[in-house]
């Protein structure tokens, strides 16, 4: 027997993998032939090589995130294999049969676009279900009838892989769609998966007698329904996954025709999976103990498109936690004028009595950035990363989106670069950018953009950014406009991580990004504001075409070119003058005094045009002393007005403003700029403030009014109301009389509730 | 049923499949989909899913096991993700210059530039072999249970393999 240099047998000898007497065999043809010795020697040495050098790589290591999630399942009982998460009664097992009939033929591709990273989203409400005694019904029920209905035939083994996944899927969006009904918030990493869905794996390490029974009834029954021919469309099936119970619920209820009902639905359908950061109201604080007040600008509007959405399309109230009463304040644009000096902004400070709270009074501090021409703007890199998972297919998701993007397609220029980035069911590079001028181009990939399959994409996010990158733009806006319904699954799951690459892009490469919500039932808030706030761009929520077109054209501008970034503002407070103040939003930008001046510290970006409102409320000194911090190792502990003040300065002022920001070009380690403005109360009531002040206070107000907040005060819907209507000014965009139609909804809405 | 000797039976299992195969399971996750964020939660399903098995089964062919899920939850990510038609080579090059992952860097560095350094030339049959043999430290039975190829068939992978990885180390010596 000969040996040349091909044989395998010399890497299994020198791998030690032939057995005894191959080995003896071997090596006894290895004797007379010395040139194959040196060839095993010579591999000996690249396998040497190669186990040293696999050694001496890195270890990996799950997150810690990771890790945590599975050491939490060790207190779950599993019982044996094939245990399935509670299937809803409601969507029926006749409907089970058809979604699995439907999978089994659309083949594993589509559903397990669907279901595969969203299936990631589970909490572990699966398997609390486990138990429940329904669910042994339920399962027998399953399992009967999966098998009736296929055990005419016999498997065949191409099938069986497409089979097993379609199946293991199947589970999924069972859980899932439990999940949403059953109204539990997902969890905010993506890393867990309802452990106890069944295994129809086999890998031939043996399963249990039931689970591979079950396995040979599945293959045969997709076996059997090809043959069958049923012919579901997709359609169908998208509408047996997770919202068919909510529109079916919603339909009866209108059948019905009581509002309450609908209301009632409508709240389980849209909270169903939403989620909200918490947010708390300041309190009232005493300028004797904390003097400074500092926060980050913001000029995110999604809150107010959201609100509008709960109150116009779903005739409710909108939970507290959505409600950022700045992003509703800043909603609106306001008559600052820019008074074009040194910096990219103005400043404009108005005191007037607060309408709510009589003796107080309120401050109004606004910013107005300076305006860049809609043809003056500079040239613009924009990347859209578009989610195209299964559930963007609504009207208010991916068409309504796609409208906006051709509003926005139709004011570039040749100078500008856009190019479109999906992620889910199918994720890729959509339109390699291309300039602004070849709209007709632009346009058809636009409109071919599809929604289909599961959420789930590769890399979809980084792309963008490389993209971004491959066509930046010295001086110009270079953008990531990311556009989804709540899915976040753009290829980093860790959501630590996904903030940190869009954080980093931000800072190194200039590259920002801009968030843009969908659709109801499924928005990730807080998700999409932090993002949007890393990425030093905004989050809009955009709930009509109107708004699409307000914030992609009208907007453009201010949307797409920052003049300033990381803008912070910190208000210093005189104790003479204000007994305790309080400052209305900004709940989760508020920063400590002492970050101010700390310039590695990020905070908001202003875009051109933009105007921001910040209103504070304040209490007249002396009257009840909020907050007096009271310790009986205080020396002096009466506090006589001359001991309170003693170590104060002698000023008439109010208050004082500073303001700190950058240029958009300056690098992490630059200087900030900044500038001040003192302001002496005028003393003024609010019967005689600007128009403007008026409908500012009316949508602080409202906002209060809307988290039921504990320092609303007297506030009620008339007074906003007066506030709004003698507010209204000019309106040239009908936004302000929209406001007014809200709050009259919002009252409605109350009075129904009594 | 004793439910908690199966629980601690179920523990050790996890605990072994983290301590003894964490680690090289996330780089062979990763040097099929090429994504190390996605890699690690490959990794991480495939040990939920060991929380569904029967210790008793899976207990002496832990690592065929873990493998095998991993490799097959991998190919199904390429296989949804082929879609991806504008997507020439060229691009994913780049792409993945671009991906932060230390064990690449390491690869890319030159000092490290050796044996281990040319793995990624070698077609991706023989380059799959190759690291379950080395990396995870299989033999070429279990290799052939987790890739579904006859033994004779792996030998032969490796062989070419191993071959082709010490002309190119020759050639780059030259």
């Amino acid at each position: 027997m000969k040996i040349n240099s091909e044989d395998p047998r010399l890497t299994a000898y020198a791998l030690g993998e032939l057995d005894q007497n191959e080995v003896e065999e071997f090596e006894q043809l290895l004797d007379k032939n010395s040139e194959l010795k040196s060839e095993i020697d010579s591999i000996k040495g690249a396998i040497d090589s190669l186990k040293q050098e696999f050694d001496n790589l890195p270890k990996e290591e799950l997150s810690d995130e990771q890790k945590q999630s599975l050491l939490s399942r060790k207190n779950i009982i599993v019982t044996k294999p094939s245990t399935f998460s509670k299937i809803s009664r409601w969507t029926g097992i006749s409907a089970a049969a058809a979604c699995f009939i439907g999978m089994g033929i659309i083949g594993y591709d589509s559903i397990k676009k669907e279901t595969d990273q969203e299936s990631m989203n589970f909490t572990t409400v699966g398997q609390s279900f486990e138990k429940d005694s329904q669910t042994q019904s339920l399962k027998d029920e399953y399992k009967l009838d999966m098998e009736k209905t296929v055990e005419p035939l016999l498997g065949r083994k191409e099938a069986k892989e497409s089979i097993k996944s379609a199946k293991e899927d199947k589970k999924r969006s069972f859980t899932q769609s439990l999940a949403k009904k059953r109204n539990v918030p997902s969890p905010r990493t993506a890393n867990t998966i309802a452990a106890n869905t069944i295994e129809p794996e086999d890998y031939q390490l043996g399963l249990s007698a039931q689970s591979q029974q079950l396995n040979q009834s599945i293959e045969s029954g997709e076996v059997f329904l090809k043959s069958a021919s049923a012919a579901k469309s997709l359609d169908k099936i998208e509408a047996t996954k997770s919202y068919s119970k909510q529109k079916t619920l919603e339909e009866n209820a209108l059948a019905k025709g009581s509002i309450s009902e609908i209301q009632k639905l409508s709240e389980e359908a849209s909270i169903n999976n939403e989620q909200y950061g918490a947010y708390y109201d300041s309190p009232f604080v005493s300028p004797l103990q904390e003097p400074l007040s500092t926060f980050a600008i913001d000029v995110d509007t999604a809150s107010y498109s959201n609100v509008r959405r709960y109150l116009g399309r779903q005739n409710q109230l909108p939970p507290e936690d959505a409600v950022r009463v700045e992003e509703l304040i800043n909603y609106f644009d306001y008559d600052y004028p820019f008074t074009g000096d040194k910096h990219p902004f103005s400043v404009h400070l108005e005191t007037a009595s607060s309408p709510w709270k009589p003796g107080n009074r309120l401050v109004r501090i606004g910013l107005k950035a300076k305006e860049i021409k809609t043809n003056k703007r500079p040239p613009s890199n924009l990347i859209f990363l578009i989610d195209c998972s299964g559930s963007m297919r609504n009207n208010d998701k991916l068409p309504l989106l796609k409208q906006s993007c051709i509003s926005l397609v139709e004011n570039l220029t040749e100078d500008d670069r856009i190019g479109i980035v999906t992620y889910a069911g199918g994720a890729g590079i959509e339109l390699d950018p291309v300039h602004g001028d070849q709209k007709d181009k632009i346009i058809k990939v636009i409109n071919n953009l599809r929604s289909g399959g599961s959420t789930n994409g590769e890399g979809g996010i980084r792309i963008a950014y490389d993209l971004a990158k491959k066509n930046f733009i010295q001086d110009g806006t270079n953008r990531i406009i990311i556009a989804t319904d709540g899915d976040f699954n753009v290829g980093i799951s860790d959501r630590s991580q996904l903030i940190k690459l869009v954080k980093d892009r931000a800072d190194k490469d200039n590259i920002y990004l801009t968030a843009l919500g969908f659709g109801e039932g499924n928005i990730k808030d807080h998700n999409l504001e932090q993002i949007a706030n890393n990425g030093n761009g905004e989050y809009y929520y955009i709930d009509s075409i109107k708004e699409g077109k307000r914030v992609l054209v009208d907007k453009m501008s201010s949307t797409l070119v920052t003049v300033a970034k990381d803008v912070k503002i910190q208000v210093d407070f005189n104790p003479r003058k204000v007994g305790s103040y309080r400052l209305i939003g900004y709940a989760n930008r508020r920063m400590k005094a002492e970050d101010f001046r700390n310039d590695k510290k990020d905070a908001g970006e202003i875009g051109a045009g933009h105007t921001i409102t910040a209103i504070y409320e304040i209490t007249p000194p002396g009257a009840s002393d909020q907050n007096k911090v009271k310790s009986k190792y205080k020396k002096t502990d009466d506090n006589k007005a001359e001991n309170k003040y003693s170590d104060l300065i002698d000023s008439e002022e109010l208050l004082t403003v500073f303001l700190r920001y950058k240029n958009p070009e300056d690098k992490i380690k630059d200087n900030a700029n900044e500038f001040v403005v003192p302001l002496t109360d005028s003393g003024k009531g609010w019967e005689k403030s600007s128009l403007d002040f008026r409908f500012a206070s009316a949508v602080a107000g409202f906002g209060m009014l809307l988290r039921n907040s504990e320092y609303a005060g007297d506030i009620n819907c008339e007074l906003i109301l007066e506030l709004a209507s003698e507010g209204i000014g000019k309106d040239k965009n009908g936004l302000r009389k929209e406001f007014i139609e809200l709050v009259n909804k919002a009252k409605q809405i109350k009075e129904l509730g009594k | 049923m004793a439910n908690n000797e199966n629980q601690n039976d179920q523990e050790r299992l996890i605990d072994r499949a983290i301590n003894e195969y964490e680690s090289a399971l996330i780089n062979y996750a990763n040097s099929i989909i090429r994504d190390s964020e996605r890699a690690k939660d490959v990794v991480q399903e495939t040990l939920i899913k060991l929380y569904g098995q029967d210790p008793e089964k899976v207990s002496n062919s832990l690592k065929s096991w873990l493998f095998t899920v991993c490799r097959n939850r991998c190919f199904d990510i390429i296989r949804k993700e082929k879609r991806m038609t504008n997507m020439d080579d060229k691009k994913i090059e780049i792409i993945h210059d671009t991906a932060d992952d230390p064990g690449k860097a390491a690869e890319r560095s030159d000092q490290r530039i050796q044996i281990l350094g040319f793995l990624d030339k070698l077609p991706d049959n023989q380059k799959e072999v190759i690291r379950l043999k080395f990396e995870g430290d299989m033999s070429y039975k279990e290799i052939s249970q987790v890739t579904n190829l006859s033994v004779s068939n792996v030998g032969f992978l490796i062989h070419a393999g191993i071959k082709k990885l010490r002309g190119m180390l020759t050639d780059q010596a030259i």
